[in-house]
């Protein structure tokens, strides 16, 4: 709207001032007048009537009143070779540079007349026309005069485009097109206001930004006019036009040599492609905002600032470049494949990733530990190949970054590029570019959990150490193998050239894990193709079952959040796993002596596509015990420990559906109890091949004996198991050292884009408004201006428990209709509200009549 | 006085002016024999220190297919060859001590220039007749072969406008390169 007014306002005091006349070129062998020695002007001026010569004299020979002035009365520029370039090359220049000057009008860019389009003269046929310069031994290939004197915007300064006149005349016309229309976006650069406002104190913009969406418009302007034009990557013009550059330097890298902030377009084009249905406006619209501050220029400051208050991204994320570079080099990666089959995979990550890390993970090799140096906006591409598996088993691969403070975890993001085995949650392989064009909203970055590791059950302990990891989904092992692309991307919550224009490298300590379990059970019908080992750390929710780790808080711990259904911020925190617990489980234990793991569980699974999980069938359970009681697992143990067994099949226990005296003696019939029943020898082992830092390795076997089998005489059903779990990551499953999930500023950006994607799926989800002024180093960061902080509580509807009986009738009554819902419906937004009157009003519906 | 203010204001204006500039080189001025040597030395080096029994470079490709053949066969994907490499081109003193990130890429992009050159003497191209068969030629996303068609046309055209100083350069080396190019075209 501020735009609109804007440029009104302009065209009513303007008036014509705003057309892009003229709208003719011509190529000149030569100089402009400003680069002519003291002779050539001595003799230009002359020639001419005196008072025209002394005026010209006084006006500066860079500015467009020099050349109006001069315009039909003498040609001041300094003329070369006339046949520098044929005239053949000089009619399609002219010709192209009048096809491209159109399209940055339709792409929504101010008109740089009459100032800036170019010194305009008059042409023998008396018409007006813009000025190319082509110049011999010019040193390069062009450039266009940016409008500064030293640092400050000059208003009089008319734009010259100069060329090499060799390049003009032999370059293959798709290159000579890319050229040309390359140095006009600069011209039309010139005429924006981020450039001109006030605020920008440095008018040479920097390179990482001009270049690059000068190559990007450049590029989609010649591949509209040539669209076969793919010169190999292994050329430098290739590399351009394909905007081929490595992503394992900073985005804000800049090198005479290699290009690569003009090849930074790549990074241009994936916005107009993923965010703005390959349209290039957005451009202009950025380009409409000024800089930021006055006294400091930080461009990267200012693109984050543009990224988060574009409209047409903000239904993706509202946390800017934070979340956009991420989910941008997660897509290239594929860019060799994807988008230019013609390059491939393997030459394509080669160059712009330095290739990848490899990892190769298999059961018997089930951990490995990476160090990485990453600079800020950059990439690392890591391959992890997992090998050992039978046909249909299930297995997922973990990740874990370790750090000394929770910023420099803040920094990192893991997106997966592709799987080639099917995902559970999927029921296909995963593969970011494909299931981003099918779902547009949907991000190639896995959900971080970013935590603090406990010291001796304290997790406030000084020397306390971050961790960080990601949401891991069960993968099928197809052919007994499989393969992840995955991208470790470092990308700061506050990005500023100031801060991360260094090249200063972040060391990240990284873990990968395979976790997966086998069982093998005399048990009948049971398939145990697919199995899954739970070993629960009771000082945390069993997140490992959910994809993660264990971790404290989480579903358990979700009361509060529970009686604030309706805060969207409490709720995100929850599906974080944020929330503390009421009490600490583990902690209670310990006073008990119990400090250690309690229960080994081994089930066999059947995948569930419709829920996305893994479902227990057989579920085998050893708790490590002796004649005196249990004896808990320490963590840091090796060795054997006896145990008890015991067993139940659980599609059987859950078979009857209601409460019936038959469904009950049905269920306790599948039962399994432990067998022999007589300790010390006990029913169970439990082998711990390795419980330290990396890995929980454990081998659990024993015998059961089915309930509904046993008589006086014996059991009449002996079922044998054995198996063998294998989780990464093993000090998470210690109750001393429990992930604790916590909030941070990049998780808050985490949280927010999680609830409003949600919020676009179903009513019952509100959004959390980004606040606007969140960075604590910036005073201003919105393009808008836009300081203003809703509080997410602002955006609730408030409602008040009365705690009445009849409010509980209402309760009781939606509660019978939300168990007749569809699987999958949501409750409605009344029976949400009187959810929340649950615990306060606890006591008072007590005291209801039935 | 006037005139003496205007003068004096437009010296001013001038005098110390940073005429800010958006400059693409794309390797215009050419590559000199010198540097033409020296990385005809380290090519050279590191394709005698390859293993027996790697691909051969196929019989028939274009000279530039070798910078990607020998990158495949150095393993350049791998950090630790890269610094293997990186390490030849600093001793040889390849590039100032100061660019040793960039060491790699140097040599892969003055290769380049050199395999191209060599590719454009070999091949003589029309400009127009490739430029009218790229627009006629239809990009079908559906049909990967229409993109490598295109890459190859294109590559093609990039034949028409090797630096004159590059192509007086490769004459001079011409022999060690083709010698470079036969060698690994006989690997077994």
């Amino acid at each position: 709207m501020l735009r609109f007014v804007v440029v009104l306002v302009g065209c009513l005091f303007l008036g014509t001032s705003f057309a892009w006349t003229p709208n003719k070129f011509e190529v000149f062998c030569g100089q402009p007048y400003s680069d002519a020695g003291a002779t050539a002007s001595a003799a230009l001026f002359a020639a001419i009537a005196v008072d025209i010569a002394t005026e010209a004299q006084s006006l500066y020979p860079l500015s467009y009143e020099f050349y109006d002035l001069l315009k039909g009365v003498i040609d001041p520029d300094v003329e070369g070779n006339e046949d520098c370039v044929s005239d053949t090359r000089k009619a399609m220049i002219a010709q192209y540079a009048a096809e491209i000057l159109p399209e940055f009008e339709k792409l929504g860019f101010l008109s740089p007349s009459p100032k800036r389009l170019g010194p305009v003269v008059e042409n023998d046929a008396g018409q007006d026309v813009v000025r190319i310069y082509a110049v011999e031994d010019y040193d390069g290939v062009a450039s266009t005069r940016a409008p500064c004197s030293g640092n400050a915007f000059d208003d009089r300064r008319v734009s010259f485009m100069t060329f090499s006149s060799k390049k003009l005349d032999r370059a293959p016309t798709p290159q000579l097109y890319y050229i040309l229309a390359h140095e006009m976006v600069h011209v039309i650069q010139n005429a924006q206001p981020y450039i001109h406002k006030a605020d920008t104190d440095n008018c040479d913009i920097t390179s990482w930004l001009q270049d690059a969406t000068a190559d990007a418009i450049a590029v989609y302007l010649t591949h509209k006019r040539f669209p076969s034009y793919l010169p190999p990557v292994t050329t430098g013009i290739g590399k351009n036009i394909h905007g081929f550059r490595p992503v394992n330097k900073t985005f804000m890298w800049e090198n005479d040599q290699f290009l690569p902030e003009y090849r930074s377009s790549s990074f241009w084009r994936y916005l107009a492609e993923r965010y703005h249905k390959g349209t290039y406006n957005f451009i202009s619209d950025y380009m409409f905002v000024p800089d930021l501050t006055t006294g400091t220029d930080d461009w990267l400051d200012w693109l984050n600032a543009v990224l988060r208050a574009d409209k047409d991204i903000q239904s993706y994320t509202t946390g800017g470049l934070y979340r956009i570079y991420p989910d941008f080099l997660a897509q290239y990666a594929q860019w060799g494949t994807e988008k230019y089959p013609h390059v491939g995979e393997e030459a394509w990550l080669k160059g712009t990733f330095g290739g990848c890390e490899t990892i190769i993970l298999s059961p018997q090799q089930s951990t490995r530990g990476l160090n990485l140096s990453l600079e800020p906006l950059s990439g690392a591409c890591i391959r992890v190949t997992v090998s050992g598996l039978a046909a249909g088993e299930y297995g997922a691969v973990k990740y874990m970054v370790y750090d000394s403070t929770e910023s420099a975890l803040d920094n990192l993001h893991l997106s997966t590029v592709y799987t080639t085995s099917n995902v559970l949650v999927l029921g296909e392989p995963f593969n970011c570019y494909e299931l981003s064009k099918r779902y547009d909203t949907g991000n190639c970055t896995e959900k971080p959990f970013t935590g603090k590791r406990a010291i001796n059950g304290d997790v406030n302990a000084s020397g306390t150490n971050f961790v960080k990891t990601w949401l891991s989904l069960e993968q099928e092992g197809a052919n007994g193998t499989f393969e992840n692309l995955m991208v470790l991307t470092h990308s700061p919550r506050y990005p500023k050239a100031a801060e991360h224009a260094n090249h200063k490298k972040q060391n990240v300590r990284m873990v990968v894990g395979l976790e997966v379990s086998k069982l093998q059970t005399s048990a009948a019908n049971a398939n145990t193709t697919s199995a899954e080992g739970v070993v629960q750390n009771l000082s945390a929710s069993n997140g490992d079952a959910l994809g993660m780790v264990p971790m404290r808080g989480g579903e358990a711990g979700g009361i509060e959040a529970f009686s604030n259904l309706m805060d969207p911020e409490a709720m995100s925190q929850m599906m974080f796993l944020m929330p503390s617990m009421p009490f600490n489980m583990g902690e209670i234990l310990a006073q008990e002596g119990i400090d250690g793991l309690v229960s080994i569980s081994i089930q066999s699974t059947t995948p569930n596509m419709q829920e996305g999980a893994l479902e227990p069938t057989f579920v085998f359970t050893v708790i490590p015990a002796n004649e005196d009681g249990p004896t808990p697992i320490p963590y840091g143990a090796t060795g054997t420990y006896k145990g008890i067994s015991m067993g139940m099949n659980v599609p059987d226990m859950e078979g009857g559906g209601a409460f019936t005296l038959e469904n009950a003696l049905s269920g306790l019939s599948n039962m399994y109890t432990p067998w022999p029943d007589d300790p010390p020898d006990g029913s169970g082992q439990i082998e711990v091949l390795e419980y330290s830092e990396d890995l929980l390795h454990l081998r659990v076997s024993g015998s059961v004996c089915q309930a509904s089998t046993l008589t006086e005489e014996g059991c009449g059903n002996v079922v044998t198991f054995s198996g063998e779990i294998i989780k990464p990551f093993g000090w998470t499953y210690d109750m001393n050292q429990t992930f604790t999930s916590i909030d941070t500023p990049g998780m808050e950006i985490y949280r927010q884009d999680l609830m409003n994607s949600l919020s676009q799926v179903s009513d019952l989800f509100q959004p959390i408004q980004p606040d606007g002024n969140n960075n604590p180093e910036s005073s201003n960061n919105s393009p808008g201006g836009n300081s203003s902080s809703n509080s997410s509580s602002a955006v609730v509807e408030e409602f008040t428990c009365e705690c009445s009986c009849e409010e509980f009738e209402k309760f009781e009554e939606l509660s019978v209709e939300m168990e007749a819902l569809p699987e999958d419906t949501p409750p409605s937004a009344e029976a949400m509200q009187l959810m929340q009157c649950m615990m306060p009003c606890m006591m008072q519906y007590a005291t209801c009549s039935e | 006085m006037q005139q003496l203010r205007i003068v004096l204001l437009m010296m001013i204006l001038t005098a110390g002016v940073v005429f800010a500039q958006h400059v693409e080189t794309f390797g215009l001025s050419g590559i000199s024999v010198e540097t033409a040597n020296k990385a005809l030395s380290i090519a050279e080096a590191q394709q005698a220190s390859l293993p027996l029994g790697r691909p051969p470079l196929s019989v028939g490709t274009n000279a530039i297919d070798w910078l990607e053949w020998i990158t495949n066969a150095l393993q350049l994907n791998s950090r630790a060859a890269q610094t293997q490499l990186t390490d030849a081109l600093m001793q040889a003193q390849y590039v100032p001590p100061d660019e040793q990130d960039t060491a790699v890429m140097q040599w892969q992009s003055d290769m380049q220039q050199l395999l191209r050159a060599l590719d454009a003497a070999q091949q003589p191209q029309n400009q127009e007749d490739l430029t009218a068969q790229l627009e006629n030629l239809p990009l079908d996303p559906a049909e990967p072969a229409s993109y490598q068609e295109a890459s190859r046309l294109s590559y093609l055209l990039t034949l028409t406008d090797v630096p004159e100083q590059t192509m007086e350069t490769l004459e001079l080396v011409r022999p060690r390169l083709e010698a470079l190019l036969s060698s690994a075209k006989e690997v077994q």
